[in-house]
């Protein structure tokens, strides 16, 4: 069984890494702290010891705890803000553009048209009963998230990618898919009854076969706005 | 100060004895708790049995009422279960025998803040059995989808009638009850405290329960006016959240977790109150670092209010804004670690007697810290945007929050139930009880980190559109977690019947059966209205258990040497 699913972008494995950093820390802090408290346990004797930890040479063990505690916090904040930085600000260039309006209950997926413009009549746009993000593979594609009426967001776990579309706002950030294959994508915010069903799929293929979907798509008769 | 004969009514109903509405709120609590309980069951049956009719309950849940069902689970076991028992009840039953006085400052507003919460229990209730359904737009209440539904606003009249407005309605109620006791809690402790009872005399709880107040006070008015603008939303059409009229979505993101973070230490803090009673009475140990462990919540409080924006990582927020709540969150550790090993350092080289009390209490210890340790791996911004709304939150927040509203509540019921009804419930039966409750608490909420990290979403009913969580193991793992749900149940009829047992014999409790400290042992059991004959006179701190040069393992507050 696998602790966290298949990665296929290029900052997923970057993320893992911040889990597995935590997950050392926290277990050496659990172990610890567990056994301490098992030895506090079986310490116990006839008569309780009088001592009240008001004086360093009592509290100082506690406070070897604290401090240890904030070293590893800092150790963790210090790597963890690096990837942070990483994942967070768009990249200086981007390939392609993405644009995703949510509403319920199905993901609609917006290619630029000829203006190179998002969000303009000229889209190409994906909606069901296709419901599949195509993507180029490799390329560092700008993600961004609308939504058409309430908060909804977009999961895709492959990618450890997952951001809210709220109405109102668009939200940009972005993802380098590194794999091909096919992937799930679920709203994992409470978007009304059929939150449950709203599902998709991400498709990474290399970047010819994208172009292609592309030009397909744009041979479509506008009709189907 | 012995107040005379009242009418039924006024000793029990509308009574203004501090411990007759603490009886009244850990009962409408532990009722609600008996509510919130079944719907957790239900929908758990449901997410392991998909499709399945389900036993006590009729036909498997349709989406709309699994939605309903998760949502008054959360807001139950919160603000009808956890606050009610741990900070109303608790609160109100022992601050004043603590500090040594007859009753709270006010006890008419006392009164009336329980009435106020019943109301917002019935609100609540009817809200849940409306024809068109109950609310279920989450706990949280996000709007737009809180603030007018499906796009099918009914008109003014008929939108007061609706699920969320009472839901909204309801909450409203219980944070002004929860207001007006915190104001008696903090009015009672500065002013009412008996002789000799300076502030640093006063046992850890009421110091606890006073931060908890006094957080509640500070962070519980935005989302009050929150929650009016999102009713006014709801019925008379304004646009506070609505972007299409110039509002916005993420102020409610803002309003409510501003209140909704420092709310868990809202309830972590009386819980802490009631461990940090039973582990020195039970090691016969003075608590360890009683002021560093005030100065360390103190630190614990001012940081809870400054790292709400950590529910919105995923909101699209300006990354630098991450950056700054990520490191509050992970430093939230550092006092709170001090706690914990205080703690554990208050049972070392103790003559330790595990009672039940005794056992909830380290229970209690134990699930937290997994709890608490969880939290770091939410708190780091990076790894929360994958788990976010995941069952890796779910698991995370079971293990708080559990520890705190049923682990330390039934430990405060064990270790005072002798005090205030002068009887004592049945060790043996507790014991079961904590055993039972205990193993199957974590094999309901361990494996849903396992379900939360493979990319499980939160509040879905039914996985099976999912192809890859609708595979093994994860199935597997949702029945082993309701398996877990219905031991819990099951435990809780030990309980019930210890409670029963008990309550039925003729067997009368020692006055301060576990020879503990602080004042209310001193008092009669259960204490009368007016609960002392002569004030008592407080002489020494509350810990003075296993002095040296002693005979005596421990001398009370109120014995003058």
């Amino acid at each position: 069984m696998k602790i966290l699913p298949d990665r296929a972008s290029s900052y997923a494995a970057e993320v893992d890494s911040v889990f597995w950093l935590i997950l050392l820390f926290v277990s050496i802090g659990f172990v610890i702290t567990l056994a301490v408290l098992l030895y506090a346990i079986f310490s116990k004797r006839e008569r309780a010891k009088y001592f009240t930890g008001s004086n360093w040479r009592e509290y100082r063990w506690v406070a070897f705890g604290m401090i240890g505690i904030a070293l590893a916090d800092f150790i963790i904040l210090g790597y963890e803000l690096k990837v942070w930085h990483k994942t967070q600000w768009l990249p200086e260039e981007t390939h392609y553009k993405v644009g995703v309006l949510a509403r319920q209950w199905n993901f609609e997926y917006y290619y630029p048209g000829p203006d190179g413009q998002l969000w303009t009549n000229d889209d190409i746009i994906v909606r069901p009963p296709q419901d599949t993000l195509v993507l180029p593979l490799n390329k560092k594609v700008m993600v961004e998230l609308r939504s058409a009426d309430v908060i909804h967001a977009l999961f895709i776990p492959a990618f450890r990618f997952k951001y809210d579309c709220i109405p109102g706002r668009t939200i940009q950030r972005w993802f380098e898919p590194t794999k091909e294959g096919i992937y799930m994508v679920s709203c994992a915010e409470l978007c009304g009854v059929l939150h449950s069903r709203m599902r998709s799929t991400v498709k990474v293929v290399p970047e010819s076969a994208f172009q292609a979907f592309l030009q397909q798509k744009r041979m479509e008769p506008l009709a189907t706005k | 100060m012995h107040k005379e004969q009242q009418s039924f009514i006024r000793k029990y109903i509308f009574s203004t004895d501090h411990k007759v509405i603490g009886f009244q709120y850990t009962i409408v609590g532990l009722f609600m708790a008996l509510v919130g309980g079944y719907l957790a069951y239900v929908f758990r049956y449901n997410l392991a049995f998909p499709g399945e009719s389900i036993p006590f309950f009729g036909d498997a849940l349709d989406p709309k009422t699994y939605n309903g069902f998760v949502t008054y689970h959360g807001a139950i076991m919160f603000f009808w279960v956890a606050m009610p028992i741990l900070l109303a009840g608790f609160g109100n039953l022992l601050i004043p025998l603590m500090v040594g006085t007859d009753d709270m400052a006010f006890p008419t507003v006392n009164m009336l803040s329980f009435w106020i919460f019943f109301l917002s229990t019935v609100v609540l209730l009817i809200s849940l059995f409306l024809p068109s359904g109950p609310f279920d737009g989450g706990w949280t209440i996000y709007p737009p989808l809180s603030a007018d539904g499906y796009h099918v606003k009914p008109s003014f009249p008929a939108s007061i009638a609706t699920g969320g407005t009472l839901f909204l309605l309801a909450l409203a109620l219980e944070f002004t009850s929860m207001i007006m006791g915190g104001i008696n809690f903090i009015v009672t402790t500065i002013a009412k405290r008996t002789q000799g009872m300076t502030l640093f005399r006063l046992p850890i709880f009421v110091w606890f329960q006073n931060i908890a107040a006094l957080i509640f006070m500070v962070s519980v008015g935005p989302v009050v006016a929150g929650a009016v603008m999102l009713l006014l939303d709801r019925t008379v059409g304004t646009g506070f959240f609505d972007p299409a009229r110039g509002g916005d979505p993420i102020l409610w993101q803002h309003l409510f977790w501003f209140f909704g973070h420092p709310e868990v230490y809202v309830i972590l803090l009386p819980a802490l109150g009631i461990i940090g009673e039973i582990i020195p009475t039970f090691s016969r140990k003075p608590l360890f670092g009683y002021r560093m462990m005030i100065y360390l919540v103190l630190v614990a409080a001012f940081l809870s209010v400054i790292v709400w924006a950590h529910h919105q990582f995923v909101a699209g927020i300006d990354p630098r804004m991450g950056t700054f709540f990520s490191v509050g969150t992970i430093l939230i550790s550092v006092p709170f670690a001090g706690v914990i090993l205080s703690l554990i350092a208050t049972m070392f080289q103790g003559k330790i007697r595990f009672t039940t009390a005794m056992c909830f209490a380290t229970g209690m210890v134990a699930a937290f810290l997994v709890g608490g340790l969880t939290g770091i791996f939410l708190g780091s911004d990076v790894f929360d945007i994958y788990a976010h709304d995941t069952y890796f939150v779910v698991a995370h927040f079971h293990y708080t929050v559990f520890p705190i509203a049923i682990l330390a509540s039934l430990a405060g019921i064990y270790y005072w139930f002798p005090k205030f009804t002068g009887k004592q419930l049945n060790e043996t039966l507790g014991k079961i009880h904590f055993w039972l409750t205990f193993i199957f608490f974590n094999l309901f909420a361990f494996p849903l980190f396992f379900l939360g990290l493979a990319g499980q979403h939160r509040r879905i009913a039914n996985y099976e559109v999912f192809d890859y969580l609708a595979q093994e193991p994860f199935t597997t793992l949702r029945v082993i977690a309701t398996i877990g749900v219905i031991g819990i149940w099951i435990a809780q009829f030990v309980f019930l019947w210890n409670l029963i047992k008990t309550l039925r014999s003729k067997e009368v409790a020692e006055r301060n059966p576990w020879n503990a400290t602080t004042l209310e042992w001193a008092a009669d059991s259960p204490p009368p209205h007016g609960n002392w004959q002569t004030p008592p006179v407080v002489y020494r701190w509350a810990y003075e258990y296993s002095p040296e040069n002693q005979t005596k393992d421990f001398i009370p507050q109120y014995v003058q040497e």
